[in-house]
């Protein structure tokens, strides 16, 4: 990438113009495809669930992944978990390992797993992966989830890890607690990234019940198993943690824990934790400003569907989907189910899958990760979504995924048809995580299916639209600045929101940098920027079509 | 509807007498009017009439029946019951005072006094029918079984036996015995019944796309029959596509607009895309089908809470709760409502309550499941 300085226009503080690419001329708009360009690069990681016949219960969730820089070159990198041989639960050959892919200057990809110290071969069945800078040092750390030990990556600088689970005290659980997907952000805005740990169930292979029908195995039905509560790990500094679980409030709300989603739902500048919780409510940890939370998403209208009944909810992302300055929630089901588009009132959330569309096109798909992302650049956040079937019962099993665009904030049609045949590759679609790979400012999509290799699906970036990436760096908030609300406002008046979120859909983190399509505007008016630490900042006159590294201000 | 007004009025012109204020010249000219489609006319003369004769029974079921004719059934019910106090055993007022129950959507009372006739009569195959119909709008489809299974092992012809019958046992999830049922009406070519019934059985199956299939065959073969767009509407909905199920609930809805599941269906898509008032007064007209009804009562509770009239929500859940102490999600929505009317206390109660409630609910069908 083109590297060039440009003086701030407005800056209260420093900013770095990285790139500016020439401003395109505006054109109608065109839908954009996705290629794989998985094939171009020698990948070993192939998810592996061990599924040899004899159907274990943790087998559908696997392949999470991560998208970061994390050597800090500029180009963003690819984690992948893997799984674990079954019923013994041991990584014993490479086919289990996880997997660290560097992104090399001529956008392959080589894999740097073991020089990484990452293959984890001493771990077990991995889930979920939470990118954060916990100590502020600048370089992206790992958080894996798992049936057994979690474990903590301090990310060495020199494209090295280190386990420092032990150390930091953040692997502890409650025996046979299946961790599923996990969440940075400072909830106590102190300047160092907590973590939440999103918790399924009590699960060992011992106690693992056998469903079966006319002599096979199906996967049984989540209901079989326990609730448990999901865990809050609040940072101390120096690379320590302490269990806060029961004294911040998460104990008193036990579910089976999927996706979650970090957001300022009531933009009081506190975050606040959504997760989706498989057959049970799921839940809305509404921050209480005094290192507590209070699970309030009955009252507030996320729990349940409309009918007052539970899902099988899956991933989750929350994002502003039609600008009106207020974070909505987006959660996926299985097939026949409904996906949920649940719009942020300010005093509740409300159904809004009818009128949006949605519930017609999701009917036929069982969704895992996905996420709000403005695919086109028109400034309207689109939902992608990984799909197929928890089980391999019926030829309508295997899926292919889903691009809903968003149309004028309002409703959606499905485009999936004209992604691509990449695109459109069918098979139990599990992990998937968000990303500019080559900082065309066109956000690719990297997606895990089970037991096959991953996809690496760069958007064609056809559609003629102008965009904007910023790359926030805390200083008086944690460095990576999750939570942070953006709000752009173009040339002509158009007002935008955004806010950078990492831990996106199922077991997956997403590019931290904050991504606006702008369709035909071709200048910005302000960016104004509310950092976790309450600090405001405003930046004006910014050309588009630019990466931008911005640096919180002292005040 | 019943029309007994032609044998009477060949008597009363035998005993016409001349005169303006003869009151069987009154009644004469009711009767012509009547005869000639002129029922708003021929009212005002029936009721001349029956001021100078309160006792005419026949007159004053004529009057049911004009005051029928143009939609004025509560009337026309108060006529009726006047008449049968006269002539209790009349079964041709008591039919009649069954079918304008019905169409003002009182299928209980429809349904009271269809038992009533079929006791008297119990071979009158029109009643029979009307007094299955009834059961099934209702939802007790076992009383359908019990009534129609002797009529059919009897007359095996008979395909609206068959379909009814058949209706009853897809319910009642008597796969086998409705297959036999509509094997019947296929035999006798491609109809809109048999594609109903196939179309239903298939959606009992949740093979919607093949059930839609079905059900449209059946709608367009014969679009005004009863249930046919309403169950085109339920499929849709299986589907996702609550626009296509609108519109077969709102044609349902102007062939028959007391069908309930329409109603209520229609009601639960209107409310999802926040059409609160309409959703209110399909309901209103679903309970006035089935007072009392849980769902169609949840529902209103339910539309109550998610347009915002909290307190009427609040009051619609807790008289549920009353009753259905068992409903879920009754308790569920109550808590909603008292959180948000800021009662936490209560809402905590009633959440607690509720994840009692599902996991006894799931330890049974896991203890089902086993056995």
């Amino acid at each position: 990438m083109k590297r060039a300085l440009v003086a701030s226009a407005a800056g209260i503080c420093a900013v770095w113009f990285l790139a500016l690419a020439p401003a395109r001329p505006a054109q109608p708009a065109r839908r954009p495809g996705f290629v794989d360009v998985a094939p171009r690069s020698k990948i070993s990681y192939t998810s592996n669930n061990s599924f040899v016949g004899r159907k274990f219960f943790p087998q559908p969730m696997c392949g999470g992944i991560a998208v970061f820089d994390f050597d800090n070159d500029g180009r963003m990198d690819i984690f992948f978990t893997n799984g674990a041989r079954l019923p013994d639960l041991k990584k014993t050959d490479p086919s289990y390992f996880n997997c660290l892919l560097r992104q090399k200057s001529d956008g392959t990809f080589e894999d740097v797993t073991a020089r990484a110290g990452l293959t984890g071969d001493h771990l077990d069945f991995n889930f979920g992966v939470a990118v954060g800078d916990y100590d502020n040092d600048g370089y992206g750390d790992l958080f894996l989830c798992s049936i057994g030990k979690n474990a903590l990556y301090h990310n060495n600088g020199n494209g090295t890890f280190t386990d420092v689970t032990a150390a930091s005290g953040i692997g502890g659980k409650p025996a046979n607690t299946l961790s599923i997907a996990a969440a940075w952000f400072d909830y106590d805005n102190d300047g160092l990234l907590d973590l939440v740990v999103s918790n399924y169930t009590l699960w060992s292979p011992k106690t693992d019940a056998r469903c079966m029908m006319n002599d096979r195995d199906y996967y049984c039905d989540p209901r079989r198993y326990p609730s448990v509560p999901h865990q809050l790990h609040r940072n101390l500094g120096k690379g320590k943690f302490v269990d806060v679980t029961a004294k911040s409030g998460f104990a008193a709300a036990p579910g089976k824990g999927m996706g979650v989603s970090i957001a300022d739902f009531n933009d009081d500048g506190w975050m606040d934790v959504f997760i989706a919780n498989d057959t049970e409510p799921n839940s809305l940890f509404m921050n209480q400003k005094n290192g507590t939370f209070e699970e309030k998403g009955l009252g507030l209208g996320v729990a349940y569907n409309e009918n007052g009944q539970v899902g099988s909810s899956m991933g989750s992302d929350a994002k502003d989907f039609n600008n009106d300055g207020k974070v909505d929630i987006f959660y996926n089901n299985l097939m026949g189910q409904i996906w949920q588009l649940l719009r942020n009132r300010g005093d509740l959330f409300e159904y809004y899958s009818s009128l949006s569309r949605m519930q017609k096109l999701s009917m036929p798909y069982s969704g895992w990760s996905n996420g709000f992302i403005d695919y086109n650049n028109d400034g309207w956040k689109d939902i992608y979504s990984s799909n197929g079937d928890v089980d391999m019962m019926s030829a309508k099993s295997p899926q292919h995924d889903t691009l809903f665009e968003n149309v004028d904030g309002k409703s959606f049609v499905d485009v999936s048809g004209e992604m691509g045949g990449d695109f459109l590759r069918k098979g139990y679609q599990r992990g998937s995580a968000f990303c500019d790979l080559n900082n065309d400012g066109a956000l690719d999509i990297v997606v895990t299916s089970l037991n096959e290799r991953p996809r690496i699906l760069m958007n064609a970036a056809s559609a003629g639209n102008h965009w904007l990436m910023l790359s926030l760096v805390g200083h008086k908030s944690a460095r990576d600045a999750i939570g942070a609300k953006v709000k752009l406002t173009t040339a002509s008046g158009r007002v935008l929101y955004n806010h950078v979120a990492v831990s996106v859909g199922f077991m997956s983190s997403s590019d931290k940098r904050v991504h606006f399509g702008l369709g035909a505007e071709t200048k910005i008016n302000s960016v104004e920027i509310r950092w976790p630490s309450g600090i405001r900042q405003t930046l004006k006159s910014l050309a588009v079509d630019q990466l931008l590294m911005v640096d919180e201000p002292e005040k | 509807m019943v029309r007994p007004y032609a044998v009477m009025a060949l008597m009363l012109f035998c005993n016409a007498a001349s005169g303006q204020d003869n009151p069987e010249r009154i009644l004469q000219g009711a009767i012509v009017l009547h005869q000639a489609g002129e029922a708003e006319r021929a009212i005002p003369q029936y009721r001349a009439y029956l001021k100078l004769r309160p006792d005419a029974v026949d007159a004053r079921s004529n009057l049911g029946v004009a005051l029928a004719s143009t939609g004025r059934y509560r009337q026309a019910i108060a006529e009726y019951r006047e008449a049968l106090k006269r002539r209790p055993r009349d079964p041709r007022i008591r039919l009649n005072l069954a079918l304008a129950h019905y169409k003002l959507g009182q299928i209980s009372d429809a349904a009271a006094e269809l038992s009533a006739l079929h006791h008297e009569q119990p071979a009158d195959r029109q009643v029979v029918l009307l007094l299955a119909d009834c059961w099934l709008r209702r939802g007790e489809d076992r009383k359908v079984i019990d009534l129609l299974a002797q009529v059919e092992k009897q007359d095996q012809s008979d395909l609206a036996i068959a379909y009814l019958l058949g209706t009853a046992l897809l319910r009642d999830k008597q796969i086998d015995h409705a297959q036999q049922m509509i094997d019947r009406i296929l035999r006798n070519g491609d109809s809109a019944e048999a594609r109903l019934l196939l179309g239903t059985a298939k959606l009992e199956a949740l093979d919607f796309e093949a059930a839609i299939a079905d059900l449209a065959k059946a709608a367009e073969l014969n679009p005004r029959l009863p249930d046919v767009h309403s169950y085109l509407g339920r499929a849709h909905i299986q589907t996702g596509d609550t626009a296509a199920a609108r519109l077969a609930f709102q044609k349902e809805l102007e062939l028959n607009p007391n069908d309930f599941e329409s109603n209520l269906q229609l009601s639960a898509l209107l409310k999802q895309d926040q059409e609160y008032d309409g959703a209110r007064k399909l309901l209103d007209r679903a309970l006035r089908v089935r007072p009392g009804e849980l769902r169609a009562e949840f529902q209103l509770a339910s539309v109550n809470l998610t347009a915002g009239k909290l307190d009427e929500a609040r009051a619609g859940l807790e008289a549920i709760v009353r009753k259905a102490p068992q409903f879920v999600e009754a308790h569920i929505s109550l808590a909603t409502a008292y959180y948000r009317l800021g009662r936490k206390a209560d809402g905590d109660r009633e959440k607690a309550l509720s994840q009692k409630l599902t996991m006894e609910q799931r330890a049974r069908q896991y203890q089902e499941k086993i056995e």
